[in-house]
């Protein structure tokens, strides 16, 4: 429903399927002095229900793994809903300056399925229904300010996340020896029966600070020009940590000539987040030949660790283009992109922690006739040192060749020291590809229109240390439109997409 | 006890996807108040990986007897296959100055043919009628 009145202009709209599958909007105008727009909108979230059918391995041995669904006929869902506002305030008498507030509410209640895993005596897999009932809130206030050519935008944002749901708990089993039922293992396991019901999969509250200012000129010295600057500060109020994010972009642009285009753009950004000190329990053993010691004080492991993000990086990335318009017929854009992802704390590979990606692209636009339309764009990527796992999975070597009476006996390997002897890096990242886009049409007359595209992917990574990783993928359409008379329009189209992804698994052989 | 450990067993493979999709449509506009819409589409997907062959040696199986590294089943899991046919039928109608009907039906098959962690076959009837008002 719209109104036009003098000064006001106020729309309404409502569509409602369900009662969780609706949305109104509610838009009105005071002459052009404020603008809001607000709307509201629910929908369902359908989840699955993993059986944990795959779970049911067992061996001859007591040393199992097995799943326990505590709902095994839960449906799982959450309902979305989510109400939105924008509103701008421009007053007649500063028609340069105009102030918008942004307001944004979102729930998502409902369950969903939660997983947790114990360790020894067995690998047991407990699912439980969790309750969800997360609420987001984000409000934004910006100005915008238009002064000759000039033109100023500075916002600040906020975010306020909360789960109001208490986090599920598991009592987990008693550390003990699988077969012998002995509480063997209390030097290696930090937390189980003893400690009571512990809580799993907590979501913390969560606030984020957002600050934007941005400046942009159309005609500064023949560039058209865009200087942006964006921070951001993300805390977990649960721990303290934080996350920040510092990034500023420059766009220019400019014509050089009658026919030719010239873009650039650069941005350089960074995270950084707070270093995290686990200082790990160290129990003492109680039982078998070392009791009385801690884990470390048999084996010389140290189970302390200091985490540092991966995130944390210094990124720096350009594009340049150049459009050349041959004729009215034809065009040709040539691009060059490069992105230097430098991390704080994540080798890519042995003593680097820096990958170079660099993407040459080129597009070709053709009417050779009336008739025919013609687009081409073929991309070529190589990637220095892209992001991979180094040293993530298997050791062909044996660790361990003869028994042992039990782990703690002398001889027997720890899983500490399988994790140390892994060599094969993982990764699903290309370090080099190609992809290539045809598409052609064919007005057959004048109402019929032949469409026919084709797209062409390859891409691999030979500098791992074990295997190899590719990627193959393409994809045809084809289309027919018909107009035969004024009243009547067709369409038919067809479609095919194969791909292949070729990578590698590697399990260990061992027991114990 | 623990029988030892033996370094790692490993193997290459290939997942393959592929999807069809057809699709027909039209709008066919009889008179200046009435026009009617159709449209039919079939898509069929699948993805699968190769079977999963471990090659561990005759002796090393022979220590490690509560193991089994027999995953030449494990590439079920990821044998997906899914298709659906959607046809729908739209028709509006000028009643009179600003003010339209409309009634549109939809009806969405899938079948699943090796469902997984949910079973997706099923049927969907969609039947709308409206009464669309312009001041």
């Amino acid at each position: 429903m719209r109104a036009y009145l003098e000064k006001l202009y106020l729309g309404l709209e409502s569509r409602a399927q369900a009662t969780d599958r609706q949305q109104h909007a509610l838009t009105f105008e005071l002459g052009r002095t404020v603008r809001s727009h607000t709307v509201f909108s629910k929908l369902p979230h359908r989840l699955v229900h993993d059986t944990l059918a795959n779970l049911a391995g067992a061996v001859s041995d007591v040393k199992i793994v097995y799943a326990t669904d505590t709902d095994p006929f839960a449906r799982y869902g959450i309902r979305y809903d989510e109400l939105r506002n924008r509103t701008d305030i421009q007053l007649p008498q500063a028609p340069w300056l105009v102030i918008r507030t942004e307001l944004r509410e979102q729930w998502r209640t409902g369950h969903m399925q939660s997983l947790s895993v114990s360790h020894c005596y067995s690998c047991h897999v407990v699912s439980q229904t969790k309750a969800i009932d997360q609420h987001t809130k984000d409000a934004a206030i910006s100005a915008r300010l238009n002064v000759s050519n000039w033109l100023f935008v500075a916002s600040a944002a906020s975010r306020d996340f909360r789960e109001r749901e208490a986090a599920p708990t598991r009592l987990y089993e008693r550390a003990q020896h699988p077969n012998l039922r002995t509480p063997l293992f209390d030097d290696r396991v930090i937390f189980d029966e003893r400690n009571g019901p512990l809580p799993y999969g907590v979501l913390p509250r969560q606030e984020k600070d957002t600050y934007r200012f941005s400046i942009t000129n159309p005609d500064l010295l023949g560039f058209s020009f865009a200087l942006a600057y964006a921070t951001s500060d993300l805390a977990n109020q649960h721990t303290g940590n934080k996350v920040s994010y510092d990034g500023l972009s420059l766009t220019l642009t400019r014509k050089l000539a009658a026919r030719t285009h010239l873009a650039f753009y650069a941005r350089a950004y960074a995270f950084d987040s707070t270093d995290y000190f686990f200082d790990s329990p160290e129990p003492v053993a109680v039982a078998g030949p070392y009791a009385g010691k801690t884990y470390r004080q048999r084996y010389g492991f140290d189970p302390d660790y200091l985490r540092r993000s991966a995130l944390d990086r210094d990124v720096v990335e350009g594009t340049l283009r150049l459009s050349h318009l041959f004729s009215s017929k034809a065009s040709l854009t040539a691009q060059y992109q490069a992105r230097q992802i430098d991390r704080a704390n994540y080798q890519v590979s042995p003593g680097e922690t820096t990958t170079l990606e660099q993407k040459l692209k080129l597009a070709l636009m053709a009417r050779p006739s009336t008739r025919w339309s013609l687009r081409a764009l073929a991309t070529y990527g190589d990637i220095a040192h892209p992001f991979m796992a180094l040293n993530a999975a298997c050791n062909p070597n044996p660790l361990q060749t003869n028994p042992a009476p039990s782990p703690l006996a002398p001889g027997s390997v720890q899983y500490y020291q399988i994790h140390e002897a892994r060599v094969a890096d993982l990764t699903a990242s290309p370090a080099q590809y190609t992809d290539l886009r045809l598409a052609a049409s064919f007005q057959v007359n004048p109402s019929t229109l032949a469409t026919l595209t084709y797209q062409w992917w390859d891409g691999d990574n030979h500098d791992l240390d074990l295997t190899n990783w590719s990627k193959h993928t393409q994809a045809v359409t084809a289309s027919l439109t018909l107009a035969p008379a004024e009243s009547w329009q067709l369409y038919a189209a067809a479609a095919y997409g194969e791909r292949e992804t070729e990578t590698f698994v590697c399990i260990p052989l061992m027991d114990g | 006890m623990t029988r030892g450990q033996f370094g790692s067993a490993s193997d290459r493979i290939t997942n393959r996807g592929h999807d069809r999709m057809l699709s027909l449509g039209g709008q066919w506009k009889p008179s200046s108040r009435v026009q009617i819409a159709a449209d039919l589409a079939y898509v069929r997907s699948d993805e699968s990986m190769d079977r999963i062959l471990f090659n561990v040696p005759a002796e090393v199986l022979a220590q490690l007897v509560d193991s089994i590294y027999d995953l030449t089943e494990a590439h079920t899991y990821s044998d997906l296959k899914l298709a659906r046919w959607e046809a729908g039928l739209q028709a509006t109608a000028r009643l009179g100055r600003g003010v339209h009907g409309v009634m549109a039906y939809r009806l969405s098959k899938v079948t699943d043919d090796k469902p997984y962690l949910a079973d997706l076959t099923g049927k969907l009837t969609v039947l709308q009628l409206g009464l669309r008002w312009t001041l």
